[in-house]
């Protein structure tokens, strides 16, 4: 049976800069994503990590090449991005967040009816209670006076109710304090244990790339190659 | 002195005009607060309610006729606008810009001069005393009101919220920013337009220049109300919305009442604005400056 969720097809990217040159970012990159599978990307800084998440999520289209979805849609890839503040909007309560994140895709006449019931508020402590970081129980506080630990647990609940089957997560865990990232990184694992998704994050932490990584992807040069021997990757 | 400026405040007229104002600044509000859209076609569709008004009341048909048609009138200017920046890829401020000098002329046209009196004919005021023109007032403003809060406690509502903060969670769930623009200023015109139209019905007469400096009043008194009441939900908002069109229109029965010329009001709104930016930044001491909706100005 064929594994493979989408496939990059010979993808170069190249930023158009006026007065400066041109920047090449990717290079005729050939790769396939496969199911339950857990991505790490790693490679320097500008090296284009992020722009193969925004072009796998088609917010980027790419100079030259395509990306063929073979068994998803974009609405079924969910986007995490570095700053918790470009995923959740922070004047709203948690329980708007959700709401919001609950409503992706969903018909226009569903939005036409009110947010505020209590089969809703419910549903929503269900979610945010598995995340054991006490969200559940401000409901109704406004998302900037949560704690990062707290911003980022949610960031994950608004993106995990929309039931991704590819979860694109750049550094989701540099925001967080040694105590609260394994927690979140739990969060993640058990989703993908339970729903057989695939997850490709990039992360520059070591430790978190040696425990949760099936596959490290490194990028070099504008185009990736499979690393092995992770340790000895990371440490050069 | 005191009394005096108390009766003053509380007098069915200063009400009546402050409520009316007040649909136009909630208009305004939605646009500035929910949608991050500075939308400068206020000026322009607020005289377009006054237009319509002329129009049809001095062609003897029903003032309700007017104020019906005005929802409609505002609405497309809404749209006009929204499509301007959405489609055409045109700067919000200057889309407004644009569309407010379009309608200058479009007003002219329609009106066939710079101004219409229909003070003799029948309007929604006709034939009322002042505390029943009041009672009318505020059964409009209600309606208007529940309507607003009714549609902005939908998840439409909260989707047009976020759209002004943060416009990629809307394209990521699926939802197309273009159509929340379009709508949201539709929604904002139309009621600024319908305020335009109650306020030249309440005055008997119609002006193209009669939406001048609304961008810097509407402004003033939602900054008036955000510092009153440091809205945090839709009802609070709405409350700060009306709270701060009655002060500013307590502002302007001031100048009135010491005999300051006219033509002097809009200065001074403009130096109660400033002072107001500069106060609300130092007495928020860090804090949010503005608790509800995107801070743009």
């Amino acid at each position: 049976m064929n594994n493979t969720m989408l496939t990059l097809s010979n993808i170069s990217m190249i930023f158009k800069q006026s007065d400066v040159e041109d920047k090449t970012v990717l290079t005729n990159l050939n790769l396939d994503i496969l199911n339950d599978k857990w991505y790490y990307l790693i490679g320097e800084n500008g090296s284009g990590k992020s722009t193969i998440l925004k072009v796998i999520v088609n917010e980027l289209a790419p100079t030259v090449g395509s990306v063929v979805y073979k068994q998803i849609q974009v609405k079924d890839i969910c986007f995490i991005e570095q700053e918790i503040s470009k995923n959740l909007v922070l004047s709203m309560t948690v329980f708007e967040n959700m709401i919001i994140a609950l409503s992706a895709f969903s018909k226009f006449k569903n939005n036409l009816s009110f947010y505020h019931r209590k089969d809703s508020k419910e549903k929503c402590k269900e979610i945010l209670s598995e995340y054991e970081m006490g969200i559940e129980t401000q409901l109704n506080k406004q998302v900037k006076y949560l704690s990062s630990g707290q911003q980022q647990a949610l960031v994950i609940a608004t993106a995990l109710c929309k039931q991704p089957k590819l979860i694109l997560a750049d550094e989701f865990t540099s925001a967080l304090d040694y105590k609260v990232a394994p927690n979140v990184l739990k969060i993640m694992f058990n989703y993908k244990q339970q729903t057989h998704c695939s997850i490709i994050s990039i992360s520059h932490n070591k430790k978190e790339i040696i425990e949760s990584a099936e596959i490290v992807l490194n990028l070099r040069n504008g185009t990736v190659e499979i690393v092995t021997d992770v340790s000895g990757c990371l440490a050069r | 002195m005191l009394d005096a400026l108390g009766v003053l405040f509380l007098s069915p007229n200063i009400l009546s005009q402050g409520l009316i104002l007040s649909l136009a600044v909630l208009g305004f509000s939605i646009s500035l607060r929910l949608l991050a859209y500075a939308d400068l076609t206020l000026e322009g569709s607020f005289v377009l309610g006054g237009v319509i008004a002329s129009m049809i009341i001095t062609k003897g048909m029903s003032p309700y006729i007017a104020l019906s048609l005005s929802l409609v009138g505002g609405m497309l200017t809404g749209i006009f606008t929204a499509c301007l920046h959405c489609y055409a890829k045109i700067n919000k401020l200057l889309s407004g810009i644009i569309t407010l000098t379009i309608l200058y002329s479009v007003n002219l046209r329609l009106q066939n001069g710079s101004n219409s009196s229909f003070y003799n004919l029948t309007t929604a005021f006709s034939d009322l005393t002042d505390i029943g023109i009041l009672t009318k007032v505020v059964v409009f403003s209600l309606l208007a009101f529940s309507i607003i809060a009714t549609i902005l406690y939908t998840r439409y509502g909260l989707l047009l919220r976020a759209c002004g903060e943060n416009v990629k969670i809307i394209q990521r769930s699926g939802h197309n920013k273009n159509v929340l623009i379009v709508s949201g200023l539709a929604i904002s015109n139309a009621l600024i337009c319908f305020s335009g139209s109650l306020f030249s019905q309440y005055f008997g007469f119609s002006d193209v220049s009669l939406g001048n400096g609304l961008i810097i009043s509407s402004l003033t008194a939602l900054i008036i109300g955000e510092i009153i009441i440091r809205p945090r939900t839709v009802i609070t908002f709405i409350c700060a919305v009306v709270i701060g069109s009655l002060v500013t229109q307590f502002i302007y029965s001031i100048c009135l009442y010491v005999n300051l010329n006219p033509s002097d009001y809009k200065g001074i709104v403009g130096v109660v604005l400033i002072v107001l930016i500069i106060v609300r930044r130092y007495a928020s001491k860090g804090k949010d400056t503005v608790t509800f909706g995107s801070e743009v100005f």
